[in-house]
């Protein structure tokens, strides 16, 4: 019952994920004195790409492209499992064990890696050159994201008094949230919910760090000689990779417990929907893209040195 | 329903074959937030695999020829082609030069012409939205081969 309950969740986030990415090209363009599309923008375009056929380029490696997409697709369910969905009880996890925080971590990576399998499966120069970018920015993203990650584990045990194993899982922070009535109360845990909000561009491959898919510069990057049907699936991922991150900040951070399926369900929606604007609207309608070497000096030296020291403010 | 009605997403790719320039600035122009070409769907792709709209300027140069080809072939099907500016339709100034191997329709088949020198905005939007409705008789296989003309200001000729 609970798994079914579950997929119809992460179906209904699919959908909603498309959306925001939607309402976020709205509010760009009222931001920018426009019209804009209609909401549903990217449903239409995701619908689209399905239709289209068009030719594969002879050097293009189309196992490890497809083999990428695989694993990408794996990843955000991955992730979306060990995270907690609303129920009328209030949260509750469809995988739980100790270390699922870990596993989530990684599921991150891995997303970041189906970009760079992808870019390398291409093989011209645009998706090269897209596949290594994202690696340098994966270096500089995943160090602070690790550091807070570890943080967030410690910080919950010392909180909730639980034993040391159910350290790096889920069920531990929940449990800390339960007692705070939001993660937000407790000053560590709001500097390290600040420091994910400044990574998250990063992470979800936002404007201004973009920099891997250059449209106007690298023809789009790591995705250049992508069309139909895969491009579709990528365009999806890049979308299902913003509402998990947005959604993970809002689950356990912050969301209201409240008695009614309807209402956390709601909750999680809008939630995941404001913590996207944050995140990728408004750095989108404000800034142009960086180069490279900025973005990776940016995160190493800003978000990488906060997370350190909390992580050590963790640790006294 | 309109939402999964694949002609209400353009995405368009901008083929330079060797213009003055003119054509270029006016489709940028058309993009930007007087026309807002995006409430139709409309977005600026980098890559032609990414691309439904090929829209084309200039008169094909002798050097450019082979890579324009290329780049039409990428363009996975169903796709539409626009012509905008004059030189792209009939060599206009440079017709007839010793560098010029077009002009684009003699060498693959095109659906829209946007007359003028250059078109208006207002002209190459009425070209992209034209070329959207090919894209659909194309995707219901009633396609007739018959090329749409647009004048400069948008009118239908
Ligand atoms: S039609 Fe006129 S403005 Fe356009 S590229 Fe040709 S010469 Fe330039």
């Amino acid at each position: 019952m609970s798994i079914l309950y579950w997929l119809l969740w992460i179906l209904l986030l699919f959908v909603w994920a498309l959306l925001v990415g939607g309402i976020d090209r709205k509010i760009v363009a009222h931001l920018q004195g426009r019209y804009g599309p209609p909401f549903w923008q990217n449903i239409t375009d995701f619908v689209k790409l399905f239709y289209k056929k068009g030719k594969v380029a002879s050097r293009t490696a189309l196992v490890v492209i497809d083999v990428a997409l695989v694993i990408g697709v794996a990843a955000a369910v991955l992730a979306l499992s060990v995270l907690p969905f609303p129920m009328g009880s209030g949260d509750s996890q469809l995988l739980s064990a100790s270390g699922d925080l870990i596993i989530f971590a990684y599921a991150f990576a891995l997303m970041a890696m189906v970009y760079v399998l992808i870019g390398f499966g291409g093989k011209s120069p645009y998706t090269l050159v897209g596949a290594s970018r994202e690696i340098s920015m994966l270096l500089s993203y995943e160090i602070p994201f690790i550091l807070l990650i570890v943080a967030m584990g410690y910080r919950a045990v010392f909180i909730t008094g639980l034993p040391v194993e159910s350290i790096f899982s889920m069920s531990a922070l929940l449990a800390a949230k339960s007692q705070l009535g939001t993660l937000l109360m407790d000053p560590i845990f709001l500097g390290i919910f600040l420091v994910l909000l400044v990574l998250g561009p990063a992470v979800v491959g936002s404007v201004p760090f973009d920099i891997p898919e250059a449209e106007t510069e690298i023809v789009d990057g790591y995705g250049a000689e992508l069309h139909g049907p895969r491009l579709g699936v990528l365009f999806g991922l890049k979308h299902i990779k913003l509402i998990t991150y947005s959604y993970f900040l809002w689950m356990v951070f912050v969301s209201p417990l409240t008695g009614s399926v309807l209402l956390n369900v709601l909750s999680a929606l809008l939630g995941s929907l404001l913590v996207a604007i944050v995140i990728n609207t408004i750095p989108r309608a404000v800034s142009g893209r960086f180069r490279i070497d900025q973005g990776a000096k940016f995160y190493l030296l800003g978000p990488g040195l906060a997370s350190l020291l909390l992580l050590l403010l963790t640790l006294v | 329903m309109s939402i999964f009605k694949p002609e209400k997403s353009l995405w368009i790719y901008h083929l330079n074959t060797g213009s003055c320039n003119g054509c270029d600035i006016e489709i940028l122009a058309a993009l930007t937030p007087k026309y807002d070409a995006e409430r139709f769907g409309v977005k600026l792709v980098g890559s032609p695999r990414h691309a439904d709209i090929i829209v084309a300027t200039g008169p094909v140069t002798a050097v450019a020829k082979e890579s324009v080809l290329r780049v039409i072939d990428q363009v996975p099907e169903p796709k539409a082609i626009v012509v905008t500016g004059v030189c792209g339709i009939t060599g206009g100034v440079f017709r007839g030069g010793y560098s010029i191997a077009g002009p684009l329709d003699t060498l693959v088949p095109v659906d829209v012409y946007v007359f003028g020198c250059p078109p208006k905005p207002e002209g190459i939007m009425v070209g992209i939205l034209k070329a959207a409705e090919v894209l659909e008789l194309k995707r219901k296989g009633m396609y007739q081969k018959d090329v749409v003309r647009i004048s400069e200001t948008g009118g239908v000729l």
